[in-house]
């Protein structure tokens, strides 16, 4: 369980980039966040992992309030959080393998690890989850060999190596093209369903959101615009999430 | 529109006010520049005049014909008599022309001194060159003296023989002391091509000490490497700014560093010279050499071993009391392995020069002899290179030890005490946060006093350091008294001019420490004097305290300053280390990189005497700073995408660094040590001027010689490696790039 109580960001410079949201989000549930650019949904996503310090407000996940606790703390903490970014942030000139393995980083050896030693049950972890995510065949291969919708499978198979409960995706799929974004949201989906993951993932097209998400938060300017089913939102909630002159345009 | 027109006459003066500003800019920029002529001495008239036009026109043309080779030459001399003072007898019979032998006759064969005389050299070597020597009679038995003669008259202007060998000139009879009425010799040595054209001796040496200098630059270039990546992670923002600490931490940090210091280099030193000792061969030799070597490995390996299983199975933080046992072995274990490998570096170094000194033969004379003496001297230059880095282990042991054990200290003290302190809240939290600031700005303003004793102009650095710390403390007063506290949920915004009184206030609060200090200090007459602070022991209730004056009032001001400052901002405040560290850094990087290398080379001449170590140490040291500003401005340009990334999955920094941040900057990182070089081997070709080897060394003298033929092969060598090597490094760096 995920408890989100009146969050609050304001940047050094003051822009407010969350304003006073909360809502929870129960186990198992895959959640699609919704919004224009600059509603806060990637300041929401890092907040939860205290990528980004929050100004006031709680997050409490399983009992704990993340908010509160100190540096080391958070760290544990962070290796049951999978995080996916739109840019996939891997490490180009790093092997598909070594990227992978880099998500173990917060389990093994801080020792051993500086001499990129991890055990071999670790590297057997690594390539069977490449291998779950389609790409057991790429994993010698430097990332940036590799096409935009495998390196986010790598970034999936990095996060998958951290055993998470929780998995973060911000806008994962918003540099891809159409038909590998569908690729990548199935194996989302699949994390959902079948290993019961929690997702909450942060997405620009709403028709994505209505084929995979359970639920739909939407955030405008900051504030929690609308919390319900994918199902509720017609032309006129669509309007006031993205505005007046918005046209819904999907992926199909 | 039309308003806009016509100015009015406010307008007007602005407008022409506003030209005249222009003008007068112009003309002040004009007269500065004009000053900037007049400064640098440009005077053209100088090199009109002739004498240094032929001068220079000499110098250059010398230059341009570099020595770059010889030609043995035989010299064959053939002689002819004369009679000095025609009336004391008859003139000297001449060679006979006879045909096809080379001979000298002079035309008249007698007179006196002073008077011209004809020489002609018949059947010579055709275009071989010549010289005149006159030898005066042997006066009992003595050698006597030649005395070079100038051809006074002749059809060409040096003595080279002509086409078909023969050579006519005028000379002088020259003014000699004795041998009047005696048969005096004039001789002419004719100097004959023979042998192969091979490279001149100067150019063998220039080959040589060229080769000097470019290892200078390949040594200092990767000396600097290793300390300048350190230094670059301190001195890149991306990172540091991430870096914050609680101020209870922070203060527990520098007093448990200073501890730690104080115990490594005394007693935990002690293991590495054990270390040493063994490694040399001095206590087991020789296998419990190796013994010794393998068991801090075998403890190191295990300690780690027992981490990654004592980590997955809790899954959490271990027991303090298994952190503090961890370091202390690991710590131990590595001084007692660096220690041994210095020892044994020794030992082997030793073994392998004196290996590579028997292989090398007594004579080379032939190809095989040659390659083995090679061979030799290679094996000799390992062993030779292996024991001096062994003695900078040796020498360097304490040092290290001391700043490893300080670490150690202080991180594992900050994680075992850093949750019992997160805890504390409240007056006792910022009452104890006072005490623990006291006790480190003490500690911290004592190390800065130690250093300042050294100079009279380090003898500010402390003021400058307490002045900081005095303009912070001042404005987080401020602080406390105009900004709200919050309420749980409440947004405070700064604005802008908070932020700039915010600023000023700091200004005033670092000025008024600075001259409240500078004036308790006595720094004026210390300055003025050029001597080192005053050096009277303090003693207090009649206990002598073991420090002067000086270092006592910095102490006293640190620990003042430093213990307000906590106290107000209480345990929990935010340290900022990462930006301490990085203007620490980049300042300290700025400094040493602005004072040229051949500066630091006469300084480092002076500590290790003339030759190519002092212009390696300058080098080194000036490379240091250079590739630390580039090698920070790389990291600084790294995606952050990855750190970000890495950060997620629950990594420390450390690793964050080593698989986020390494990758990235390993390939600007070759491509700017690449430049590096180049530039080294450019500096080290001058930093000889200054007595620092290489090649410099060698065209200095040349130059103060006046020998500027030899010069000139130096020049041509410099140009043309630097230029090699300019192009290589641009190759390479847009390959790697």
């Amino acid at each position: 369980m995920l408890i989100i109580e009146n969050l609050t960001k304001i940047y050094d410079n003051g822009f407010k980039a969350l304003d006073n949201v909360s809502f929870e989000v129960p186990d198992q549930q895959f959640v699609a966040l919704i919004g224009l650019s600059g509603s806060g949904k990637s300041t929401l996503l890092r907040c939860i992992n205290r990528l980004i310090e929050p100004t006031s407000g709680r997050i409490i996940w399983n009992g704990q309030d993340i908010t509160a606790i100190s540096d080391e703390e958070i760290r544990y903490l962070r290796r049951r959080m999978g995080f996916i970014f739109q840019q996939f942030n891997l490490v180009k000139r790093s092997k598909v393998i070594t990227n992978v393995l880099s998500g173990r980083l917060g389990y093994v050896n801080p020792l051993f690890s500086l001499f990129n030693y991890f055990p071999s049950d670790d590297h057997q972890k690594a390539l069977a989850n490449l291998e779950r995510v389609g790409i057991g065949n790429q994993a010698y291969k430097r990332a940036d060999e590799l096409s935009g919708g495998q390196q986010q499978r790598v970034a999936i198979a990095r996060a998958l190596m951290q055993n998470p409960e929780l998995m973060l995706a911000d806008e994962p799929v918003a540099s891809l093209d159409p038909a590998t974004s569908h690729g990548v949201m199935k194996y989302l989906e699949d994390l959902n369903k079948e290993d019961g993951l929690t997702i909450l993932c942060s997405l620009h097209f709403l028709s994505l959101a209505r084929t995979y998400a359970d639920r739909v938060i939407a955030l405008k300017d900051g504030k929690l615009e609308f919390d319900g089913s994918p199902a509720e939102i017609d032309n006129a909630r669509f309007k006031e999430i993205y505005g007046e002159d918005a046209v819904e345009v999907g992926i199909n | 529109m039309s308003e806009k027109q016509k100015n009015t006459p406010q307008e007007e003066t602005r407008s022409a006010l506003s030209r005249l500003v222009v003008v007068l800019a112009v003309a002040i920029g004009l007269i500065i520049y004009s000053y900037g002529w007049t400064v640098t001495e440009i005077d053209l008239s100088e090199p009109q005049e002739e004498q240094r036009q032929e001068n220079v026109t000499r110098a250059l043309r010398e230059l341009l014909s570099p020595r770059l080779f010889q030609q043995e030459r035989e010299v064959i001399e053939y002689d002819a008599p004369f009679l000095m003072d025609c009336t004391t007898g008859d003139a000297p019979q001449q060679a006979e022309r006879n045909g096809s032998e080379t001979i000298v006759i002079i035309e008249p064969a007698c007179s006196d001194a002073n008077e011209p005389i004809t020489v002609q050299i018949i059947n010579g070597t055709a275009g071989a060159d010549a010289r005149l020597r006159w030898i005066p009679p042997a006066e009992d038995g003595e050698d006597p003296r030649a005395r070079p003669l100038e051809i006074i008259e002749t059809e060409r202007e040096d003595l080279v023989l002509d086409g078909s060998g023969g050579f006519t000139g005028s000379i002088e009879v020259p003014r000699i002391r004795r041998g009047e009425g005696q048969i005096h010799t004039l001789r002419v040595l004719v100097a004959i091509p023979a042998g192969q054209i091979e490279f001149s001796e100067t150019a063998l040496i220039v080959i040589d000490r060229m080769l000097q200098t470019i290892f200078m630059a390949l040594v200092a270039t990767t000396v600097a490497i290793p300390i300048a990546s350190l230094i670059s992670f301190f001195a890149a923002q991306n990172l540091m700014r991430r870096v914050r600490l609680t101020v209870g931490s922070m203060m527990m940090a520098v007093i448990l560093f200073a501890v730690g210091i104080w115990l490594g280099s005394n007693f935990v030193s002690i293991l590495g010279e054990w270390g040493l000792l063994v490694g040399q061969g001095d206590l087991f030799a020789p296998i419990g050499a190796l013994v010794a070597f393998a068991i801090p490995i075998a403890v190191l390996v295990s300690v780690g071993w027992i981490l990654a299983r004592l980590q997955s199975v809790t899954d959490d933080s271990n027991s303090s009391a298994m952190q503090l046992l961890n370091t202390v072995i690991t710590v131990s274990a590595v001084i007692f392995l660096l220690g041994a490998i210095g020892g044994l570096g020794t030992l082997g170094g030793e073994q392998i020069t004196a290996l590579g000194d028997s292989l090398r033969p007594a004579e080379s004379d032939s190809i095989a002899t040659g390659l083995q003496d090679a061979f030799g001297f290679s094996i000799w230059t390992i062993g030779n290179l292996l024991m001096i880095l062994s003695e900078m282990v040796a020498l360097f042991i304490r040092p290290i030890t001391g700043v490893l054990t300080g670490f150690a200290l202080a991180s594992v003290g900050a994680s075992i005490l850093g949750n019992g302190l997160r805890r504390i809240r409240g007056v006792p939290s910022h009452v104890l946060a006072g005490i623990m600031g006291a006790i480190a700005g003490a500690i911290l303003l004592v190390f800065l006093a130690r250093i300042a004793l050294w100079a009279s102009l380090l003898g500010i650095l402390p003021v400058l350091i307490s002045s900081i710390i005095g303009g912070q403390v001042l404005s987080l007063i401020w602080k406390r008294l105009t900004r709200r506290r919050g309420e749980v949920g409440e947004i405070i915004v700064i604005t802008n001019t908070q932020r700039a009184i915010e600023w000023v206030v700091f200004a005033i609060g670092a000025v008024g420490i600075f001259l409240l200090m500078f004036n308790t200090l006595n720094l004026g007459r210390t300055l003025v004097d050029g001597t080192l602070p005053p050096q009277t022991t303090v003693s207090l209730f009649g206990i002598d305290l073991g420090m002067t004056n000086y270092v006592f009032t910095a102490m006293l001001y640190g620990a003042i300053l430093a213990g307000i400052g906590t106290a107000i901002t209480g345990l929990q405040g935010t340290f900022p280390l990462g930006t301490l560290l990085y203007n620490t850094s980049r300042t300290s990087l700025n400094a040493v990189r602005s004072i040229e290398p051949l500066i630091m080379g006469l300084v480092f001449v002076i500590w290790v005497g003339i030759g190519p170590f002092a212009g390696v140490l300058a080098l080194t040291l000036h490379s240091i700073a250079a590739l630390g500003k580039l090698y920070s401005e790389q990291i600084e340009n790294i995606d952050a995408g990855p750190i970000e990334a890495l950060e997620s999955t629950g990594a420390n920094q450390l690793q964050t660094i080593i698989y986020a941040v390494v990758p990235q900057i390993i390939p600007p990182y070759i491509a700017f040590t690449m430049y590096r070089w180049d530039i080294n081997v450019r500096m080290s070709t001058i930093i000889g001027f200054v007595g620092g080897g290489g090649i410099g060394l060698l065209l200095q003298q040349q130059i103060n010689l006046l020998r500027y033929r030899d010069a000139g092969v130096a020049v041509l060598a410099i140009a043309v490696v630097v230029s090699v090597l300019d192009y290589a490094s641009a190759y390479i760096r847009e390959r790697v790039l």
